[in-house]
């Protein structure tokens, strides 16, 4: 059995719910842009913590930033030649 | 009821440090915003060493100041939650290219972790860090459920996710060149899937559409990966 977040089963009830009743969307614009708009000042004391991990993890910061910058790459790569081979996607088509 | 005295035990114990995190966020966003939007001045590249650099000033311990934002981390949760209005809004992109999205979202959206998993056991990474920086190419609020959830640190992971954002919205364009991927609605799936949020500022900056495209990508990424993600750790993770 699979856990999920709980955040992340809200979001998805949520989806549910406003698939089914889509004129919801617009009583719950306002505020759910305005907790998006704002989402990196919740990210600003986790990532301090960043600094404050100690010296066993950042021994491990250049194979870490090798590990995000060539993984990134790669995944992309993976991505625009799939885009290519797929039947309905024209990759090439004129935008 | 424990849930909710716990909801409370967290935001009570929210304090005055709550001020360094805006001040660090005010000034992060103001200098992204004189910079005109430069992925490296990102405000969370700007704002987080400041407030750091004000906790070693005033000398003050990380988890003090950490529990005292309580009821910006408790945000988190309804944030992830309201992430599903953008995401209804572009769901009806969906059916007409139904194939194309989700095979998109279900193969790119694996090999970026099963990636990142497989170059960190490369490189002999500690198993904590790789279990911190598994959700890499997620959604930042989803990444950090999901990193709460395996066991790794959430205070890392949040790093991890800006960094790959930012690699992401620079090679992103080179990769579309050359790959000859010039349909904007598939270099705005591609951004959100491996970019997220920051690849889907990206795609907006380009057009409405991409940026759809992105919201989609990036949102049905942030499921799938949530769903795969505990099954293929085994296989990294002795």
């Amino acid at each position: 059995m699979i856990e999920l977040p709980a955040p992340l089963l809200g979001m998805l009830l949520l989806l549910v719910i406003l698939t089914m009743f889509p004129q919801l969307l617009a009583i719950l614009d306002r505020a759910a842009n305005l907790l998006i708009q704002n989402l990196s000042l919740m990210f600003i004391p986790p990532s301090v913590g960043a600094f404050f991990l100690g010296a066993e993890i950042y021994r491990q910061f250049p194979s870490l930033l090798a590990t995000i910058v060539l993984s990134t790459i790669a995944a992309i790569i993976v991505m625009a030649v799939l885009i290519r081979v797929l039947p309905d996607a024209p990759g090439s088509g004129p935008e | 009821m424990d849930w909710l005295i716990d909801v409370w035990q967290q935001i009570s114990t929210s304090s005055w440090v709550i001020a360094l995190s805006v001040i660090g966020f005010a000034t992060g966003l103001w200098v992204y915003r004189r910079s005109g939007g430069n992925a490296l001045l990102h405000p969370l590249l700007v704002g987080t060493p400041l407030v750091a650099g004000l906790l070693y000033f005033i000398n003050m311990d990380f988890a003090i100041y950490y529990a005292g934002n309580g009821i910006l981390n408790w945000l988190l949760g309804p944030t992830t939650v309201a992430l599903a209005v953008p995401l209804a809004r572009q769901m009806r992109q969906l059916p007409p290219l139904m194939i194309t999205v989700t095979t998109t979202v279900l193969v790119g959206g694996f090999f970026a972790t099963v990636f990142a998993l497989a170059m960190a056991s490369l490189f002999a990474v500690d198993p904590l860090v790789v279990l911190s920086l598994a959700a890499k190419s997620v959604t930042t609020p989803i990444a950090v459920g999901i990193t709460e959830q395996i066991g790794g640190l959430v205070t890392l992971v949040v790093m991890v996710v800006l960094l790959t954002g930012i690699v992401g919205i620079l090679v992103a364009n080179k990769i579309f060149h050359s790959f000859a991927v010039r349909d904007e609605r598939w270099q705005g799936l591609i951004l959100g899937i491996s970019a997220h949020a920051i690849g889907t500022a990206k795609a907006f900056e380009q057009s409405s559409r991409c940026g759809a495209f992105a919201t989609l990508g990036m949102g049905l990424n942030g499921i799938w990966t949530a769903i795969f993600l505990p099954l293929v750790l085994p296989f990294f993770i002795h």
